[in-house]
């Protein structure tokens, strides 16, 4: 029992290191409840060293054991992956709600990909803005925004219009008229280690505006435009053989979105897609592909592998 | 009042010497001295740990009583903290006047300290730097001046009736002195003969046989209330300051009586003296103190205190009742009001404290006051005299405080033994001290918790023990004094309830 006149240097010391192991459990503990609660994530922005699910995407880059994706892979980055709970979180990173950026971002990614202004909104304190976002290295247009060049979720920096991933999928014939997200297996594509096909006429353009939010017809529905795709271009699908949808423990979506990014090269191995901001999809009906943009082979924009993993863009 | 045995006998008592309460004058004009002296002599309580380790806490600290001496202490304290010590307080006086004994005992409640510490923790993250900063609200009482006295014997050598008339001689009516002689004069002990200048004693003469008795009635105390604070620098080094306010109040009376035992005054039966000071007063002070505690089981401590300064109101006056076979008369005279101011002399303090094993505490402490430095204000005429008596007759004082703790979780046994000097200059060390036992303990328990660290509840009791013998006057105006012995044990129970949080 403690007693002030017995007091020690002893005591003094463990005190001091009591105090310390008390701020590293609160801080632990902080950390723990994004994970649980988004809505609490939020509350707890007040901390400038906090963005949205810091540690849950700590836990992801932990637990990933071969080396696909560099460290800005939106795989790690992009926000859907940790909260699926409104598409227009699609393409956003999670750098872009730390709180010292004052007014968070708001999905201008999906305004100007999907084309509708409903899907704007602003995760954090601001609320919506279609053009005002945070960021660093803003370019010459007039707004702020977040740029970050290992990071495809973001926009591009010398055209605030051009998201990189939208700018990807662009390349790779996906307008922007789209209303829906498509629906891309990734686990599948991942596991079947099948390399990522190329495109080679990236003036491909692909209309899935027919393309409905009912099931029942989504089989359909994509059967015809793979068909169509197979039809038109000369290309080279990779056909996943294997249509498992198994969820791994980072796919925390519903069925239908079990998504990742792919992670295998080309099959030629000439055309050496980026493992960042890629989205090769398998052969299935309702996937995708596309290839990787220039942009990847451009050294600034080089983000190959893992040896270039960046820093948190504190 | 009963004259019989003593309560307890006081043949292994050691050293009983001179009582510091019952210093009474050589002359009259001396009383203001020895009230100075009363006023500024130090018989703290205190908190139940403080008590019951003798006080010699000035380097120890960690205790509110600290403030009181040493305030670094107060920055050893690590917890916000209140505390309330309240004290019985039993007096018990056995006076000897050639064999006769009575005694009296006296019977006080109060509280030795009551106390309120906020401590505030400046650095968590390193044992380097301003670790607390305390501050704190106490009452201390520094004094107490309770005791009652009361003998009776037959004396043929004076005579409280022809003293008035010696003192009235050569005066008129109206010039006598309103509460001494004029009194006398009013009560019919006295009388003009001849002229108005020359009066005769209506009462017994010195060398009658006469029975008296002497009743001696004191009350009051001193307190100090504290505004303190004190830092804790890397737990090393400790300073702290307390600002004080001193109040006193101390009341007095006086009884003589003479008695006509054997009928020798066809008209004389007997007479009653009475003289009543009622004495309040307001000072301030400033106390100093440093802690250095190089390690662990080793700190040392010095504290300085500054006078306190009082300004202090007085009201007393006298009254004479004489009874005849005529009838009985009385005459009291008028309030008189005299203000004066004090200053009481400064003191160092240097203290040891030893730690051992985490469960030993020893304090050693060591302090010194020169009585010289009393003043009575204002010092031209009026006290030129007892400034001029303070200087020749009073010495410096020498006070020697141990106090050991045992901790034995939850449960604390405390002894201490004080010493004090008497401040009379050519007496020997060890004559007239002033002797101060105690033993005590407590314990501490757990309450609660909150988020930094846990709440407990203290409760400590200490007795401590005072013993002392002097000698009072029969009467202070005789001539030829005769003197009662006087044995007084002093007992208090002091209690202490805590809460820390």
């Amino acid at each position: 029992m403690q007693d002030d006149m017995y007091f020690s240097e002893i005591d003094a010391i463990r005190e001091v290191r009591e105090f310390e192991n008390a701020k590293t459990l609160a801080r632990l503990n902080k950390n723990q409840i994004d994970v649980a609660d988004p809505d609490e994530s939020e509350k707890l922005s007040s901390n400038e060293d906090y963005y949205d699910y810091s540690y849950t995407s700590r836990l992801r880059r932990f637990n990933k054991n071969d080396n696909t994706w560099s460290y800005y892979d939106p795989y790690y980055t992009n926000y859907y992956w940790y909260n699926n709970s409104n598409t227009s979180y699609f393409g956003n990173s999670l750098y872009t709600t730390y709180t010292w950026w004052g007014p968070n971002f708001s999905n201008n990614y999906n305004s100007r990909y999907w084309n509708d202004n409903k899907y704007n909104i602003s995760i954090g304190k601001m609320p919506y803005n279609r053009y005002v976002f945070n960021g660093w290295n803003t370019d010459k247009g007039y707004t702020n925004r977040y740029y970050n060049s290992f990071d495809n979720n973001c926009y591009s920096r010398y055209n605030r219009f051009n998201h990189q991933f939208s700018a990807l999928m662009q390349k790779n014939g996906i307008t922007r008229n789209v209303f829906q997200r498509p629906e891309i297996n990734y686990t599948a594509i991942r596991e079947s280690k099948v390399t990522t096909p190329t495109i080679a006429d990236t003036s491909l353009t692909i209309d899935i505006t027919h393309m409905q939010s009912s099931n029942s017809n989504r089989d359909t529905d994509n059967n015809s435009s793979n068909k169509s795709l197979t039809s038109n271009k000369t290309t080279t699908n990779t056909t996943n053989s294997n249509n498992s949808t198994t969820t791994k423990r980072w796919d925390n979506h519903n069925g239908d979105l079990n998504i990742s990014p792919n992670s295998g090269k080309s099959a030629d191995n000439t055309s050496r897609t980026s493992r960042s901001g890629v989205y090769s999809e398998g052969s299935r009906n309702n996937n995708y592909v596309y290839k990787g943009s220039a942009i990847q082979n451009k050294g600034s924009n080089n983000n190959g592998g893992t040896q270039n993993k960046g820093k948190d863009p504190k | 009042m009963n004259a019989q045995q003593p309560r307890y006998s006081f043949s292994k008592i050691i050293a009983l010497l001179a009582m510091f309460i019952l210093f009474m004058p050589v002359s009259f004009s001396q009383q203001y001295a020895f009230d100075a002296l009363k006023y500024s002599f130090p018989y703290q309580v205190g908190t139940a740990r403080y008590a019951g380790m003798g006080g010699a806490l000035g380097a120890l600290g960690t205790d509110v009583s600290c403030i009181a001496n040493n305030p670094a202490g107060l920055g050893m304290i690590r917890n916000t903290e209140f505390s309330v010590s309240p004290a019985l307080f039993f007096n018990f006086t056995e006076s000897d006047y050639n064999g006769v004994k009575y005694n009296e005992d006296k019977f006080v409640f109060n509280f030795g300290n009551l106390a309120a510490v906020y401590s505030r923790r400046l650095n968590k993250e390193k044992t380097t730097g301003i670790q607390f900063l305390n501050f704190a609200l106490s009452y201390q009482r520094t004094n107490n001046f309770n005791i009652n006295v009361f003998f009776t014997g037959v004396d043929s050598s004076f005579s409280m009736a022809q003293k008035f008339t010696d003192v009235a001689q050569g005066f008129t009516p109206n010039v006598l002195t309103a509460d001494f002689e004029q009194l006398a004069l009013n009560t019919f002990l006295i009388d003009t003969v001849g002229n108005n200048t020359t009066y005769q004693n209506m009462g017994l003469q010195n060398t009658d046989i006469k029975g008296f008795s002497r009743q001696n009635l004191n009350g009051g105390s001193t307190g100090d209330i504290l505004l303190s604070s004190a830092m804790n620098y890397g737990n090393k080094l400790f300073a702290g300051a307390s600002f004080g306010i001193s109040m006193l109040n101390y009341v007095r009376v006086n009884n003589y009586t003479e008695t006509d035992v054997n009928n020798l005054h066809p008209q004389f039966q007997t007479l009653n003296f009475k003289q009543a000071v009622d004495v309040s007063a307001i000072g301030v002070n400033v106390r100093l103190g440093v802690i250095y505690k190089p390690l662990d089981w080793f700190r040392v401590g010095f504290a300085f205190h500054t006078p306190t300064w009082y300004s202090i109101s007085e009201d007393s006056y006298a009254e004479l009742t004489t009874s005849f076979s005529t009838g009985q008369y009385n005459s009291k005279s008028p309030t008189r009001l005299f203000d004066y101011n004090l200053t009481t002399p400064w003191r160092i303090q240097g203290s040891l404290g030893f730690i051992a094993i985490k469960k030993l505490a020893i304090g050693i402490e060591y302090e010194f006051a020169d009585y010289t430095n009393m003043n009575l204000r204002p010092s031209s005429n009026l006290f030129l005299a007892e400034n001029n008596y303070i200087d020749t007759a009073f010495t410096s004082q020498h006070i020697i405080r141990l106090g050991t703790e045992l901790k034995l979780d939850p449960f604390k046994i405390r002894a201490g033994y004080n010493f004090q000097s008497d401040p009379f200059k050519k007496t020997p060390l060890l004559t007239n001290a002033f002797h101060n036992i105690s033993l005590g303990g407590g314990f501490k328990i757990v309450i609660g918790k909150n988020k930094k660290h846990e709440r407990y509840l203290v409760f400590d009791l200490t007795y401590l023990m005072t013993l002392t013998s002097g000698q009072l006057k029969a009467n202070e105006y005789a001539a030829i004094p005769r003197y009662a012995n006087l044995k007084t044990g002093m007992h208090n129970f002091i209690g202490t309830i805590g809460f820390q949080f």
